[in-house]
């Protein structure tokens, strides 16, 4: 009996086998055999939950073992067209992947890929250059499309199609090989029409240097630098043209419209060698590198899902060994050629990707308490999903529930919304305390008239002027008060400085560190909207201040064998005084930013410039007095400054560079000289 | 001028003392040095009972050129001298095993005479000669052999004499068991300029033994069991399903013989392959008839695992271990120059003694289950392992692991990052256990900056002893299980005193693949240093349960002043700090334990319960949990991470593991740039719908069968599974979307059905 059972189950596994596929587990993976990957709002890669998880292989189609598979196309109505350059034949399989039927024609001889449109199949030949066109519903061959009469083709310009994209006019889009210009636009007819698309040249930075002192002859004789040739093409339903290029990393992937504006961002999350492209049903864009990475971006370019890889040592189902090619039907699921591993590899989407592509119909139809509902539902899967988070955030703003929304976008750390959330907040706040804020302004004003009215009456401000002079003798605290004189009389106050040692070292030592402290402080608490976080503050913090040391010590050697009188204390005290306007600025600032959205940022920029102008104009009349210079010697003096910095830091990068080496000769020698001694 | 000199010198000379004594402090003084175990195969048997052998008697076909050598109740072993090929007869089924096809002429079957030297070949070697790795064949190379006889056995002396290596094989029977036995004193490389200059330097890198024991074309009813990750089995189909190989080292990668490994720049990374935490494979050629168990039962840390298909090399499906006597590694030459490097080599073979049983499995017994319950009878016969007494739980319990601190690179250098407070972690158990989950099993992780790793310590930003102290109250009050996360054996980021050095004297970085981080690992001498500097805080803070975690992954080869390490020895030290902290009274739980660890737990985290999903394989079964099952606790992998809830509760319950989730207080924002950032959701309020779902669901089957063995596996149809109980109760999977008919039951898609 169980035999028979057996026996039954093997030819029915055969049956299916000679269908359309070959491999089915007895049970669906629980996970999947790669790491799925999204990116924050900062474009940095994080891990996420499976988006997709791989289903069935297909090796077989029809009895023939697939030779080279090239590309694979799903049409409007979900039937897959896969392309065999060895077999010179295209499969047509149903929406459950069995076989339909197969395309071929004596005039094929090395097809590439397709293209189908509700009323015709484009198939390209590399090796004719030649694109056919054949009736969706009889398959009959209607007409090719050889390389245009153009003259720019006549005089020589390659026609090498091997990837196209139709709209909705019958326009031809066709991705040829080495066409440096682009895409390449045809009409209906096959007419030229014109170039689109081409990626901007990239001269690297010493080929431009050297063309600027080359002669043209010279020039011409070099090697030209040519743009990079997109190696894929796609189009969406309203008309966006999407290329996909292997030879870039930064922005492999471009969306265009019919202008030929790239609409997808300059810094993307990409890699080397991708290799196809394709439009999914929620204006998300897939890709696929040659090293089995698969891409998935939003509507705008940003990274939803990466997973995949390339497998080295083992094969796992659903990793892929040279993938070529790649496309989704309308129920999301993805469909890869395998061109190393000859078959088709089959992805469905998991619960989790699902709900994101909905939620961003949902958001973007304007159905937000849908979209609410779904973020939420993704939220359980992964709580670190930003998109989900500023979904959230949105969709509480539009409730009104501003605190809610601020929570979420801050988590997203999406400063847009944080700023609209925070300025709803603060309207509220002002409506409700408007009776409380112009009591307390009236009361303060009300409160100085008073005050000069006591005072001019009690002269009391003056007695307590007088009495605060007591504090002024303890000298530290006087040389630091000076810093307000300095800052109202510049140019006395260097001259006492210089003249009549009017700061001590240990004033202007507390000044630099209380400068210190603010810095630290204006990181940490200003205004997040407009203070950019890194990981690691100290760091930025140690440059500035080893710029700063460098700085007044390559300013003092100049100055000292270019007649400045100034001796070092004068410079250490001076400078002190100078960058003293960040001890006013700075604290006010750090508060006030706080009540600040994005709209009004103005006024936390401007003061910034301000305080740097200020600093600018003080450094530069420090340099000016304290050495006794004339306003030209000092520019001078400035930028000799400046270059000295450059030599002494070079010349530290290299003592470091040598230095570190010669300790790790040193190391090495002792480590080596002790585990003899230890073995002897 | 002199005052100068003298102040600088006072402080050169301060400067260097405090170098000097940060560089002593720094370093614990301990020496390596300890005993691997020695091998006790000769006193345990696995198939001690010969009921029922004698009448059997059915014949077969043994060539003349095979020689009876010894025979018991059980067994018969025959010998080809020529090519020390064996034959075993199993007469309690009549089965006869041959270590290649007697039945195929191979060079009439097309292949040359070096494929056909391999095949016939009972062991062959991988050399290097010079830096090239090549196979050498016992009948290719023309080694001598001499054979001596024993009663149970015999002894062959097998000299590569091109290669001047030469080591003995003894193959004996123990009753119903075959032990092949090399040991390493017996192996010599015996040319006497072997890595003194101008010399061809043929050295032993592996030995490969019997590649073709129990192989075959096809069988009907026949298929390999695989020990990757949970267990696979392969179908012995006339043509296979795909044409590939598989090859994994036994307990995972040795990174002493690796280079220096780089991150990808984007952090991403390709998904490890499952490990292998079994020292066993199967060969069942005919299910409920003949089935053979092999187990790398010595040296199993050097075992490499291999499958091949048919239509790879060969006609023929093959299962064999080889061994790890010596690997090339990458001495750099250059501290900047990557690319600068030479080949290096140990001057000496792996110290271990090779020992590799087989054990021939009958009637019932001839499938995955009757491999998985043999290896677990021969744990029980060779380390005494245990099944508890009585059941520890009456409910369905779940693991909460709750990750307390983190660090990370802050404003001013690296700070402590509050993921849970004590606090938090005692709410929300009492929030968990208010909503009725009531059998939890509570785990604390904290990441301690000193140490660079997870270790214990009570910080003052979770709350402090008080807090701490209070937590652990409440548990013990409320009856959770309690316990502490350590790992040993590893610091995150940067090396630390304690870390290893590897072959090539650089320190032992590793990936971490599954969190993108750099990890060090430590060398396996200070485990125990570590456990002794912790137990007085374990004690004064009352926790008796460890959570261990890293021993799975931390065998390798090392350099050690001058010496080098074995991963034996490794093996050694590891049971040497379990066995103290046993002692000490700590019951240990661990994540993902290799085989010969499984005496020392009560709990087992981590359980596998995938497979790598090799293409070639026809279903993965639960090979480790049918060898646990009813011995210790299984608790999944963190469930957070899971995107297929529904099939991975009907996995927990086909393969009798309890649910485990990983929770943080704050937010999981909080641990984002953090080690714990492959977490990516660790709120309750985010998860309570989920762990709600897993618990109720997996405990309406698992309750029913709690502190009970899972006697019986079995696929019944693709995505429909009968699982057996010893307390007679049956539990019936069904994964597919369509209802399923079992006899008179009806089952829902993807439900369970308890008989």
């Amino acid at each position: 009996m169980q035999k028979r059972t057996m026996m039954l189950s093997l030819t029915l596994f055969s049956f299916v086998v000679l269908l359309y596929c070959c491999t089915s587990p007895v049970y669906a993976a629980v996970d999947a055999p790669y790491f799925t990957y999204t990116s924050d709002s900062k474009g940095f890669v994080i891990m996420t939950q499976a988006a997709y998880t791989p289903t069935v292989q297909i090796s077989t189609i029809n009895g023939q073992k697939l030779e080279t598979p090239e590309h694979v196309f799903v049409d409007d109505q979900d039937n897959v067209y896969i392309t065999d350059s060895t077999l010179s034949k295209v499969f047509i399989l149903d929406p459950q992947y069995r076989f339909v039927k197969e395309l071929t024609n004596d005039k094929f001889k090395a097809i590439k890929s397709t293209f189908v449109t509700d009323q015709f199949i484009y198939v390209v030949d590399t090796s004719l250059n030649v694109i056919f066109v054949l009736d969706k519903a009889t398959h009959q061959l209607l007409k090719e499309i050889g390389k245009p009469d153009s003259p720019i083709f006549q005089e020589g310009y390659e026609f090498s199609p091997t990837h196209i994209a139709v709209d909705v006019r019958g326009n031809i889009y066709v991705r040829s090989t080495g066409s440096v210009n682009g895409l390449i636009m045809l009409n209906g007819d096959g007419e030229f029409v014109t170039f689109f698309g081409a990626n901007p040249m990239q001269t690297p930075l010493l080929d431009r240097l050297r063309s600027f002192f080359l002669t043209k002859t010279q020039q011409d004789k070099i090697k030209k630098v040519l743009p990079d040739v997109p190696s894929n093409i796609a189009i969406d339903k309203t008309g966006f043209i999407y290329t996909v290029t292997s030879s870039v990393e930064d922005n492999p992937v471009k969306k265009f419209n019919v202008s030929g504006k790239n609409y997808f961002p300059d810094k993307m999350v990409g890699m080397f060698s991708m290799e196809s492209v394709w439009v999914g049903q929620h204006h998300n864009v897939f890709s696929v590198s040659s090293d089995g990475w698969i891409f998935e971006y939003d509507t705008n370019g940003n990274l939803l899902f990466l997973f995949g890889g390339k497998d080295f040592t083992s094969s796992r189902l659903g990793l892929l060994n040279r993938p070529v090619a790649l496309a989704s039907n309308s129920s999301d699921e993805l469909i890869v050629v395998d061109q190393g591993l000859k078959l088709l590899q089959c992805y469905r989407p998991t619960e989790f990707s699902n709900a994101v592509h909905q939620a961003m119909d949902a958001y973007q139809d304007g159905d937000y308490d849908k979209s609410k509902k779904l973020w939420e539902y993704t939220l359980k899967y992964n709580s670190l999903f930003d998109n989900a988070h500023v979904g959230l955030g949105n969709a509480y703003l539009r409730e009104g529930n501003a605190s809610g929304a601020l929570a979420e976008f801050e988590y997203a750390k999406h400063n847009n919304g944080m700023s609209e959330a925070f300025w709803e907040i603060r309207q509220g706040w002002l409506q409700n305390n408007l009776g409380v804020v112009f009591s307390i302004l009236l009361t303060l004003i009300l409160g100085s008239y008073a005050s000069k009215w006591l005072n001019r009456r009690y002269g009391y401000v003056s007695r307590i002027g007088s009495k605060l002079q007591v504090v002024r003798r303890v000298k530290i605290i006087d040389n630091l008060l000076y810093m307000f004189t300095f800052l109202r009389h510049p140019l006395d106050g260097l001259y006492h400085i210089k003249y009549e040692n009017r700061v001590s070292r240990l004033s202007s030592t507390v000044i630099y560190v209380l400068v210190t402290i603010l810095l630290i402080v204006h990181y940490e608490y200003a205004n997040p909207l407009f203070v950019k976080k890194q990981d690691y503050f100290l760091y930025t913090l140690m440059i500035m201040v080893g710029l700063a040391v460098l700085w007044m010590l390559s300013n003092y050697l100049i100055c000292s064998i270019t007649d400045g009188e100034g001796k070092f204390r004068d410079v250490y005290n001076a400078t002190a005084y100078s960058i003293s306007p960040l001890i006013v600025i700075l604290p006010p600032l750090i508060l006030f930013s706080r009540g600040l959205t994005l709209e009004q940022s103005v006024f936390y920029d401007l003061p910034i410039q301000a305080m740097i102008l200020w600093i600018a104009f003080l450094m530069f009349f420090m340099i000016k007095d304290i050495h006794n210079y004339e306003a030209g010697e000092t520019v001078d003096v400035i930028f000799r400054s400046l270059f000295t910095m450059l030599v002494i830091g070079l010349f530290l990068f290299v003592f470091y560079s040598i230095g570190s080496q010669f300790l790790g000769f040193l190391h090495d020698v002792v480590t080596e000289a002790g585990s003899r001694w230890q073995r002897k | 001028m002199a005052a100068k000199m003298i102040k600088y010198g006072i402080i050169l000379i301060i400067a260097v003392l405090l170098g000097v004594g940060y560089w002593l402090n720094g370093l614990p003084d301990v020496k390596y040095g300890i005993a691997a175990p020695v091998s006790n195969y000769k006193d345990i048997t696995v198939n001690d009972k010969p009921a029922g052998c004698s009448g059997n008697d059915v014949k077969t076909e043994i060539p003349d050129s095979f020689a009876k050598v010894a025979g018991n109740d059980q067994l018969e072993l025959y010998l080809e001298e020529e090519s020390v090929a064996i034959a075993v007869k199993d007469k309690c089924n009549g089965h006869t095993w041959f270590s290649y096809d007697v039945s195929k002429d191979m060079e009439e079957a097309g292949y040359n005479a070096e494929m056909t030297a391999y095949i016939k070949s009972g062991l062959s070697i991988i050399t290097y000669d010079k830096f090239t790795p090549g196979r050498r064949t016992i009948l290719g190379d023309q080694a001598t052999k001499t054979y001596q006889r024993r009663d149970d056995g015999f002894i062959a002396t097998i000299d590569f004499e091109k290669a001047k290596i030469r080591f003995d094989v003894v193959v004996t029977l123990q009753q119903g068991d075959v032990v092949v036995q090399i040991p390493r004193e017996s192996i010599k490389e015996y040319n006497a300029n072997l890595w003194k200059a101008g010399n061809e330097d043929i050295s032993l890198s592996e030995i490969i033994v019997y590649p073709f024991f129990g192989s075959a074309t096809h069988k009907d009813n026949g298929y390999m069991v695989i020990p990757d990750g949970a267990g696979a089995i392969v179908k012995l189909d006339k043509t296979p399903k795909h044409a590939a190989g598989y090859s994994a080292p036994v307990y995972g990668t040795d990174p002493g013989y690796e280079g220096s490994m780089e991150l990808s720049a984007k952090g991403v990374v390709v998904k490890p392959e499952e490990r292998i935490s079994l020292p066993i494979y199967g060969i069942i050629h005919d299910a409920r008839h003949a089935g053979m168990l092999v187990i790398a039962e010595s040296g199993d840390s050097y075992a490499t695992y291999n499958y091949v298909s048919s239509g790879m090399q060969t006609n023929y499906y093959q299962s064999y271990f080889s061994y790890t006597y010596r690997k090339e590694y990458p001495q750099f030459q250059s501290r900047v120059n990557k690319d600068q490097l030479v080949l290096g080599f140990q001057e000496k073979p792996n110290s271990f003694d090779l020992v590799q049983r087989y054990v021939f499995l009958r009637g019932d017994q001839a499938n995955y289950v009757g491999v998985a319950k043999t290896f677990r009878d021969f744990l029980v016969k060779k380390d005494g392992w245990h099944r508890p007494t009585a059941p520890k739980h009456d409910k369905m319990p779940m693991k909460i692991d709750f990750i307390n601190n983190e660090v990370t690179d802050g404003t001013l250098g690296v700070e402590n990052v509050t993921a849970t407070s004590y606090k938090q972690a005692q709410e929300i158990v009492r929030k968990m256990a208010d909503k009725g989950f009531s059998r939890l099993n509570v785990t604390f992780k904290s990441f301690i900056k000193k140490d660079a790793a997870y270790r214990f310590d009570v910080l003052r930003n979770l709350g402090g002893k008080e807090a701490f102290r209070e937590a652990a109250d409440y548990f013990a009050s409320q009856h959770i299980k309690f316990n502490q996360y350590v790992d040993y054996s590893r610091s995150y980021f940067e090396a630390t005193p304690y870390t290893a050095s590897k072959l090539n004297r650089q320190a032992m970085g590793v990936i971490n693949e599954n969190k993108s981080v750099y990890n060090y690992l430590n060398n396996p001498k200070y485990f125990k240093v570590l456990a002794e500097n912790d137990l007085k805080a374990y004690q004064q803070y009352g926790i008796h349960s460890l959570a261990f975690d890293g021993f799975g992954s931390s065998l390798f080869t090392h350099y050690d002043h001058g010496s080098i390490g074995y991963s034996n020895e490794g093996m050694a030290y590891v049971e040497d700090v379990l066995k103290y902290l046993g002692d000490n009274g700590i019951e240990i739980g661990m994540y993902l334990p290799d085989a010969y660890l499984y005496k020392y737990i009560s709990e087992f985290y981590d359980t596998p319960i995938s497979s790598s999903e090799l293409i070639f394989i026809d279903a993965t079964i639960p090979l480790v949990p049918l060898v646990v099952s009813g011995y210790a606790d299984m608790y999944a992998p963190y469930m957070n991470s899971s995107s297929n809830d529904t099939d991975a509760m009907l996995r927990l319950i086909e393969f009798g593991v309890y649910p485990s989730f990983v929770l943080t207080g704050e937010s999981t924002y909080s641990i984002k740039y953090t080690a714990s950032h492959d977490v990516f959701t660790s709120e309750l309020q985010y998860l309570e719908d989920r762990i709600d779902f897993y618990y109720s669901s997996a405990s309406k089957a698992l309750n029913e069968v709690i502190g009970h063995e899972m006697i019986n596996h079995t696929i019944l149809d693709a995505g429909v599974v009968l699982v057996e109980y010893d307390n007679g109760k049956k539990i019936l999977i069904n994964y597919n979307d369509s209802e399923y008919r079992y006899g008179d039951v009806k089952m829902k898609s993807k439900g369970f059905v308890i008989l």
